[in-house]
């Protein structure tokens, strides 16, 4: 029969365990000096600081300045449309697009907030809805189904769907001109406004707090940039941009009509700047205009990251390149027409953005211990 | 029926069995009288923890996130018939749930309530496998075990309504069951983390441990790398032997201590919810009877202030000798439990049978105690062709499935296999004839770098999933396949 523990050893159970707690702590503090580096650490607050000073914040400022460069030349072009105020109204318009590609991957925070990438880049347009609203003269912009009548791609299509005169003409001396201006009008107006609030929202707080939640769970500032950005790559530029109109996800029947900017033309530089503005998120800016900035690819090698035995960071420096070049240089039209005259080549730069997906879903989280799970759950 | 607990250990005198005295001994040591009072201590703490956990979990609202929202679920096999039994049934499996560790709690109608708890909380574990958790799996067994333990008939309100089921001891082939799971399982742990990359490489811990530099106190030692090794090894020699340090007297308290600070600087530093406050309530029933006589003897006195319990609680009176019956089925009793932790220790070992690396292709990596064992990230997309046709539609995963399932499917292989099995049937019914399913799929394993996970040229819509797994998974050594640049048309080929 197991005897009782004597009551001396229960008395003793709160002397001893102090004691036991120490030896266990000493235990697991031995050998600090000596071998290897010295830590491991790596400053996370610095990289956060870098990322919300020196690329968010001057990100969403040249948007917020591109997108309000459109309204004055709207404006322009409101008070006497032409052929001239209306190739300085289209070339702004790319001109704001393309700043948006920028930042278009930081949905969360502020930008999550106000929905900025629902209401900004839902593309293709529903031209149908757009002249429905035209036509009633009243539109409700905030609700979820009227993602598709406004931002650049609505803008796209009232800009840019006719001959240059044929739009003066439209917006000037049609039966319509004075409806299709007001919306027209509206749809600037609430870019410009939506830009320049989420450039409020990171310029008045969110920024000085980013770099506080320095831990690596899903609810940390580095868990929400990178589940952002992965999330964006994957489904905005790999699949939005490149992949459906390709016809990934219609049994390999290519899908013209829902490329991005498909009255413009824009559709391939849009998506090259659209990844470009990757070398911002994951290499903490261009290498060759700032080499000491913090960047992904420094803290990866902080806790020296492999990729089959070589620094990870080299790896996804060379696809990021990769995948520029097979879009960049690779297609030569734009997207809507390349899928139809040189599916090879776009087929070639969706496989390269594949494998740039993998390294920053898979490997850059892994090797950062970064929680990537959108959900809350727990592990074991 | 179960074991009860009405046996007198009557000291066997060897008769006829001279040559046998440690058999004889054994049994005796078996039959020796324990007191129930640890076994009754542990019923009210694992009640009250499960009741906590079912009401963090409903609080957390994952009852709707992880069994409502999904359209898609991966039943077990053989289990298929467990399914979501819509919104009004699955927030009343949890009520039940409850109201089964309350009762275990208060031990009120005791074996009907660990019933219900020990099926309810299963059935919702087989709903999914996105959701296994060891310590799911373990309170499983736990509950399982206790609908035949004896853990009412002291300190409970069963032995307070009815006096005939009180009872002081109990033999230890009885009161040694709790202690002896508990002990497999960290055992087991320990055992499992017996391998090169823990050992050698302190992986993942060189991986997890940096990532948590920002934390207070800790946060510098964290930085440093040998700090890894030594939780490894720490960490392994643990598990391996802390139910012995716990079963001594002299270093109980010590191992105890240990405890706490192993479970709670795990609790501190990974998200594993519940976990370490399960093991530190469980690592309790090692200690003596005194101790938990003494702490239910104050617990009832402060109660019986109020009603007239400690009498009826505390001391069991000594109940009436254990029917013939029961008596009669004791071999069958034994049978059980012998059988029982025969699969305990089955169970573990049982991926020695299968093919390629563990971590790797998983194969018998589930349901044995494999805990925090390795860094495994990966992505996966499936590619539906139709038979006969180059054309196919890239799927993205998270179209059907939350982003939870999506990560749990994209690195265990048996789950991969019922998705494309899945996409084939929704195609089947979007008009397809014939869909092939291809998978491209890349797997991280501690650091190591994503490599191809399936051969994407395989149809998984046709694999046999009881087929070995290395028929149709890569083989993670192989360095010609770990380049997985080609996807589309796969030069790689089994």
């Amino acid at each position: 029969m197991m005897p009782a523990l004597t009551p001396i050893v229960f008395r003793l159970f709160p002397a001893l365990m102090p004691n036991a707690v120490l030896l266990t702590a000493v235990l697991l503090f031995p050998s600090c000096e000596g071998e290897g580096p010295a830590t491991t650490s790596y400053d996370r607050r610095a990289l956060l600081e870098h990322y919300a000073d020196n690329l968010i914040v001057p990100g969403y400022q040249q948007f917020g300045a591109a997108c309000s460069d459109l309204e004055s030349a709207w404006d322009s072009f409101e008070a006497a449309p032409g052929a001239e105020s209306l190739d300085l109204l289209r070339q702004r318009l790319i001109t704001a697009w393309t700043a948006w590609q920028n930042v278009a991957p930081l949905d969360f925070g502020p930008a999550l907030d106000r929905g900025l990438l629902g209401f900004v880049n839902t593309f293709p347009p529903d031209s149908n809805t757009i002249n429905i609203h035209m036509d009633a003269g009243s539109w409700n912009l905030d609700q979820v189904t009227n993602f598709d009548a406004q931002g650049f791609p609505a803008l796209d299509f009232l800009l840019f769907s006719r001959s240059p005169e044929a739009t003066v003409a439209a917006f000037s001396v049609a039966g319509d001109a004075a409806q299709r201006r007001a919306y027209a009008g509206t749809l600037v107006e609430r870019l410009a406004l939506l830009a320049s609030s989420v450039q409020q929202d990171w310029e008045n707080g969110y920024a000085a707090s980013f770099p506080e939640g320095d831990g690596v769970d899903v609810g940390s500032s580095l868990g929400k940039l990178i589940n952002a950005i992965n999330r964006y790559y994957e489904r905005d530029l790999r699949d939005g941009k490149v992949g459906i109109p390709l016809g990934v996800r219609s049994l390999g029947i290519a899908q013209p009509e829902r490329a991005e900017a498909l009255y413009s033309g824009e559709s391939r530089a849009l998506a090259v700047a659209g990844l470009v503005a990757y070398e911002n998120w994951l290499l903490g800016g261009a290498d060759a205009s700032a080499p000491d900035a913090p960047g992904l690819d420094d803290y990866l090698d902080a806790v020296d990251a492999q990729y089959n035995g070589q620094p990870l960071s080299d790896e996804i420096r060379a696809v990021l390149a990769e995948a520029q070049t097979s879009l960049r240089d690779g297609v030569t039209l734009p997207l809507n027409e390349a899928v139809l005259a040189e599916a090879g080549a776009v087929q070639n730069a969706y496989t390269s953005l594949q494998r740039l997906l993998v390294l920053i879903k898979v490997d850059l989280p892994s090797s950062l211990g970064i929680l990537i799970t959108y959900q809350d759950n727990d592990g074991d | 029926m179960g074991i009860d607990a009405g046996a007198h250990g009557q000291p066997l005198r060897a008769r006829g069995l001279p040559r046998l005295p440690l058999l004889v001994r054994l049994r005796n040591a078996l039959n020796a009288r324990q007191s129930l009072a640890p076994l009754a201590g542990f019923r009210v703490l694992f009640g009250l923890l499960m009741l906590a956990s079912v009401l963090r979990f409903a609080a957390k609202g994952w009852i709707r996130e992880l069994y409502l929202e999904p359209t898609f679920f991966f039943s077990y096999p053989g289990f298929e018939w467990v399914q979501v039994p819509g919104a009004a049934g699955m927030y009343a499996l949890f009520i039940a749930m409850g109201l089964g560790a309350l009762g275990l709690a208060l031990g009120l109608f005791y074996r009907v309530s660990a019933a219900l708890f020990f099926a309810t909380f299963t059935y919702v574990e087989l709903l999914d496998k996105t959701n296994y958790l060891n310590h799911y799996y373990f309170v499983s067994l736990v509950a399982c075990l206790l609908i035949f333990l004896p853990a009412h008939r002291r300190f409970s309100l069963d032995a307070l309504r009815r006096p005939s089921i009180r009872r002081t001891h109990a033999p230890r082939w009885v009161t040694g069951i709790l202690p002896l799971q508990i002990g497999l399982v960290y055992f087991f742990a320990g055992l499992a983390k017996i391998n090169a990359d823990w050992l050698l490489e302190a992986l993942p811990l060189r991986i997890w441990l940096p990532a948590q530099t920002h934390l207070p106190v800790i946060g510098g030692l964290l930085a440093i790398p040998a700090t890894a090794w030594v939780f490894s090894w720490i960490g392994m020699l643990y598990d391996l032997t802390l139910p012995l340090w716990l079963s001594l007297r002299a270093t109980r308290p010590w191992a105890y201590a240990a405890a706490i600070v192993f479970h709670g600087l795990t609790a501190w530093l990974f998200p594993i919810g519940m976990f370490p406050w399960i093991m530190l309530a469980a690592a309790l029933i090692f200690f003596p009877a005194a101790w938990h006589e003494r702490w239910q003897r104050v617990l009832g006195d402060l109660l019986g202030r109020m009603v007239p319990l400690r009498a009826a609680v505390l001391v069991g009176a000594s109940g009436p000798r254990t029917a013939g019956w029961r008596r009669r089925l004791r071999p069958l009793v034994f049978a059980g439990i012998g059988l029982w932790f025969a699969l305990q220790v089955a169970l573990p070992l049982r991926y020695l049978l299968y093919p390629g690396s563990l971590f790797w292709t998983e194969s018998g990596y589930r349901f044995s105690w494999r805990v925090m064992l390795m860094e495994k990230a990966g992505y996966a997309s499936f590619r539906v062709q139709e038979a006969g046709s180059a054309r196919y539609e890239v799927v993205r995963p998270s179209d059907y499935l939350t982003p939870n399932q999506e990560k749990m499917m994209a690195t265990q292989p048996d789950m991969i296999l019922q998705f494309a099995r899945h996409l084939a049937e929704v195609y089947r019914e979007r008009g397809l004839t014939d869909p092939a399913v291809y998978a491209d799929v890349w797997v991280s394993l501690n650091g190591r770098g994503s490599r191809v996970y399936v051969y994407p040229n395989i149809d998984l819509s046709r694999v046999d999933p009881r087929s070995p797994r290395t028929e149709w998974m890569t083989d993670p050594g192989q360095e010609t396949i770990e380049r997985g640049r080609k996807m589309t048309n796969p030069s790689i080929t089994k």
